[in-house]
């Protein structure tokens, strides 16, 4: 693979596996050093894809392992905080939605993420974790229960077509 | 409240643009190949063609730690196993006189780094179960285990000579899995909610025991192994397996036409036994006892902790739970770890295990209680002669009945002989006769790094200053070192903090190998200092192996706790905190309370338990050295003391800050270039004063204690005294007397009737009078009846 090439791969996909990382382990240090390790997997394996989807299912499904390993691991047996200084916020409600949902626990995070900001379909997000359509569903459901719990309303999600389309169109 | 408003934050939330150059840097690095093959896995990070050599040491951990169902993540391949291509006759002989079982286990245990001779006969069974696809033949030929954890074997053997073993990630080359059909088979299926069963954590490939060639067909046979774990202290005991097998297997080098052919053969495994359970003393562990775990059950290859007896029809409660507030249970990983002894009729042994796999529940209010853990032996233990398990000071009966230990040596005249490993490092290490009993501990984590092993032997230090030593046996020190820090500090400097380190002695062996005893001390740098004591670290101290590789220090192993008891040792010359009796100003600042031991000092302006209720951080604001510092001690409290000053290493003064608040306070670290021996030392001189005095000997206590509630300034002086007067008799009543003079002249003076309850304060204010011009006010105590009394200087906070 070329230097090229992989630049490319790169600066198509770093933002989507930064910010996935992101709402793993809630810092910025290690969110980086997990995009790292994703991008070298990435050029050293160099798999064959059927298709763009294909791929980003890969980068996901990659990140979302080693963010895993991460948590797993004996340091992280301690709570993170949050880096405030990785988010900037414009209003009360961004601020108060925003730390509702990191403070989930990682894998209700993660749910959240891909399907509210990535706009993966439960299915795709079932590819990516390791997990069944079905208890992604009920772990959407719970990460709804709690952030109703802790924000004191319903969340109003209106799906993730919207922000989806956005995001990616801004990335690509 | 709408989640776009997640989304909008998140898209501000970027990478350093930085990390592109640092990514494609690496990956230059790596394409270039001198990275590939010999960088360990990174902590966190990506574990990229991990081999055996790399893993050696800790393939059993990693499974462990991985899943509940150890599909372990190493691959072992054939040019790095002692065991892969034996000669035929070997194989025949080996079969022949041992079961298949046996040679499996001690195949896997060896993958530690050890080679392991532990006669596993009984602990398992050969089988002899087929599969067979057009391309692959698959044989499920041996399991062995316990009633919480089954290893099984099985090969695959190529049928039209294929000699290609895919590594491309989510490629299943083919998958045999045993389960149990119990009624928890939620563990390991999607029956339940996925996010209850561990079954996410499962690895994506099965673990390679060695890779022989297949005289018949012509290829490679792949020897895989894998296990199967049940958490619950019900265990496997009379449940029925079946083994079924996941057909990914193909061309496809993406391994995305599976399907899993579900070839579902039935079967007991007849080696399991029920656990026999033992009540846990926990006398001796009050801290071990928090866990709640009242009973445990110890084979070979396990030792199962339990809370209680819990039937099959509890645990089935707990899962079928329907909403988030119900009692529910949940299988953790890694929850705890705990030092390990075998009290054996030799004596004791350490006892290694490879992490630790809990299950817990959790009831309706959201509140934790553990039901079980599962430590699982880096090594197989033999309890032949194993009376007993000690955790952390608590004990498990094993075989009760052995004799005791052989009577120990008496202990001799020479204290070099009979002093414990850490003081004998120490007094190397510091080239001093001193005695440093109690203020260490001995160690034997072991790690192993390429060819070679780095043994820690020995901690020493207090609560805010640490030293170790370990030995490296077969590398160049240069380029591999042990760390040994708090958890919250080894991700941020795992480089730095051991920054002060010295070879104590190297020796070669008859093979040219060499081992080098080296010499660390923590503290090395002033700003790596915590705020907290190292005895409040939550989560205690590690230990982890680095090694350079191009240029930077990356983690060589798996980190692995140690013990650190001796941090809250009580004794001659482990630290007691102290408070002044009045405001020791130094550079400026004002401190209440000092910290002082063989090691160094620390004076502060807060105690440990206020920061860490304040949510303090572990790691400084800001530090800056404090050049003009002096300190010493005298062993004489008379007038003509001779005082000693300590040579100091360095002096810093370090503000630390809370999170979420606005909350700081300073600190001002001292370090010795020498430990003192305290032992005799009676009086205390900072910056040229007297600061403290009367404490006992040996411990250093103080019998009266005072802080300030505000300095000594021109106008008011307000103070809190609070006796400890232990010449009066408990419950006693007595009168104190209290006089502030300066300049000859009685400023106050004040009783107080107390009753000797050991809690009484005694606050004082008065005012200076308008001509008062001193910089120093002597305050005196005496009770009536009684041989307790004394003084203390107070000194103006500023000066002119």
């Amino acid at each position: 693979m070329t230097k090229l090439q992989m630049e490319r791969i790169y600066d198509k996909y770093h933002l989507s596996v930064f910010r996935l990382a992101f709402a793993y382990c809630k810092n910025r240090a290690d969110a980086e050093d997990i995009t790292s390790d994703v991008f070298l997997k990435r050029f050293e394996a160099d798999p064959e894809f059927t298709d763009e989807q294909h791929e980003t299912a890969w980068m996901m499904r990659v990140t979302v392992n080693r963010a895993k390993d991460l948590l797993r691991s004996f340091r992280y047996r301690f709570s993170v905080p949050l880096e405030e200084a990785s988010a900037v916020y414009e209003s009360p409600e961004e601020h108060t939605v925003y730390h509702a949902v990191m403070e989930l626990p990682a894998k209700y995070r993660a749910v959240i993420h891909l399907y509210y900001f990535e706009g993966y379909s439960v299915a795709e997000i079932g590819e990516m974790t390791g997990r069944s359509e079905t208890a992604v569903q009920t772990q959407l459901y719970r990460a709804r229960k709690m952030l109703k719990k802790k924000l004191g309303e319903e969340l109003n999600g209106n799906e993730n077509s919207g922000i989806l389309q956005g995001h990616r169109e801004s990335e690509a | 409240m709408k989640i776009q408003e997640y989304c909008k934050v998140t898209e501000r939330v970027k990478p350093d643009p930085q990390l592109k150059a640092r990514v494609m840097m690496k990956a230059e690095q790596l394409a270039a190949g001198s990275a590939a093959e010999t960088e360990p896995p990174q902590r966190g990070r990506i574990r990229q063609h991990i081999s055996g050599r790399a893993i050696g040491g800790t393939a059993v951990a990693a499974a462990v730690a991985a899943a509940n169902i150890g599909i372990i993540s190493a691959v072992i391949h054939a040019k790095n196993s002692g065991s892969a291509n034996p000669a035929a006759s070997e194989i025949e002989e080996i079969q022949f006189s041992v079961p298949d079982y046996v040679k499996c286990m001690q195949e896997l245990y060896a993958m530690n780094g050890e080679p392991c001779t532990y006669d596993f006969t009984g602990c398992g069974e050969d089988l002899d179960y087929h599969w067979e696809f057009s391309d692959y033949r698959i044989n499920l030929r041996a399991a062995a285990g316990d009633a919480f954890t089954v290893y099984f074997f099985y090969d695959v053997i190529p049928l039209k000579g294929q000699t290609y073993y895919g590594t491309n990630f989510n490629y299943e080359p083919l998958m045999c899995y045993v389960e149990s059909e119990t009624a928890l088979t939620a563990f390991y299926s999607n029956r339940f909610d996925i996010s209850l069963t561990g079954s996410e954590e499962q690895g994506l490939k099965p673990d390679v025991l060695s890779i022989t060639q297949d005289g018949k067909n012509g290829g490679e046979v792949w020897h895989f192994y894998d296990s199967t774990t049940n958490p619950t202290d019900l265990g496997f005991c009379g449940k029925e397996f079946f083994a079924t097998v996941d057909s990914r297997f193909s061309e496809d080098t993406q391994g995305e036409t599976y399907d899993s052919s579900n070839l579902k053969k039935s079967f007991e495994l007849n080696f399991i036994q029920q656990p026999v359970w033992q009540e846990i003393d926990t006398t001796n562990a009050p801290e071990f006892a928090e866990l709640g775990f009242t009973r445990a059950t110890v084979t070979p290859m396990n030792v199962m902790l339990s809370s209680g007896e819990h039937d099959a029809a509890y645990y089935e409660s707990l899962l079928n739970f329907t909403t988030e507030n119900e009692p529910h249970a949940e299988l953790e990983c890694l929850t705890v770890q705990l030092p390990c002894t075998a009290q054996t009729v030799n004596g004791a042994v350490n006892v290694e295990y490879t992490g630790s796999i809990g299950f817990s529940c959790r009831d309706a209010s959201g509140r934790d209680d553990p039901l079980t853990m599962l430590l699982q032996m880096q090594t197989p233990l033999d309890l032949t002669a194993c009376k007993s398990l000690t955790l952390r000071d608590a004990v498990i009966p094993v075989n009760p009945d052995l004799p005791d230990e052989p009577a120990v040596t008496p202990v001799s005249d020479d204290q070099q002989q009979t002093a414990p490993n850490y003081v004998k490092l120490m007094q190397q290490a510091f080239d001093t006769d001193m005695d440093f009993t109690g203020c260490g501990e001995e160690c034997y984590q072991t790690w192993t790094v390429d060819d070679a092993e780095i043994r820690l032997k020995a901690l020493c230090g207090d609560r805010y200053n640490l030293f170790y030593f370990y030995e490296i046996e077969g590398y160049d020190t240069d380029s591999l070192r042990l760390a040994v820090c708090p958890a919250r500090l080894d991700e941020f400097f795992p480089d730095k903090i051991c920054e002060s380190r010295k070879c104590l002695s190297e020796k070669t062996a008859e093979d040219g190998k060499k081992t080098v005893l080296m010499f660390c001390d923590m503290n090395g740098i002033a700003d790596m200092q915590n705020a907290v004591p190292l005895s409040y670290q939550q989560y205690g101290l590690n230990a982890v192996p680095y090694r350079l590789t191009n240029g930077e220090y990356i983690e060589a192993g798996e980190p692995q706790y140690v013990s650190s008891d001796f941090l809250d040792t009580e004794n001659a010359l482990t630290p007691v905190s102290l408070s002044f009796r009045q405001g020791c100003s130094v550079n400026g600042k004002t401190y209440k309370y000092a910290f002082i031991t063989p090691f160094g000092i620390r004076l502060m302006n807060d105690t440990a338990e206020n920061m860490i209720a304040n949510n303090i951080k572990a790691l400084a604001m800001s530090s800056q050295p404090v050049r003009d510092f002096t300190a010493s001690f005298a062993e004489d409290d008379s007038t003509a003391a001779q005082f000693t000053q300590f040579p100091v290493q360095y002096c810093s003064e370090i503000t630390f800050g809370a999170e979420e608040s606005d909350y700081q306070t300073d600190i001002l670290a001292v370090r010795f270039e020498k430990p003192v021996d305290l032992k005799n030392a009676k009086l205390f001189d900072i910056n040229g004063t007297v600061q403290v005095s009367e404490f006992e000997h040996c411990n250093m206590e103080m019998r009266m204690s005072s802080s300030q509630d505000e300095c000594f300034s021109s106008g008011n002086v307000n103070m809190r005294l609070i006796p400890h007067p232990e010449n009066i008799p408990e419950d006693a009543q007595y009168t104190l007397t209290i006089d502030a003079i300066a300049d000859g002249g009685i400023l106050y003076q004040t009783e107080a009737s107390l009753i000797n309850d050991g809690t009484a304060e005694i606050p004082f204010a008065f005012t200076l009078p308008e001509d008062f011009t001193g910089d120093q006010i002597t305050v005196t105590y005496a009770a009536d009846n009684y041989d307790y009394g004394g003084q203390f200087i107070l000194s103006k906070s500023n000066p002119d």
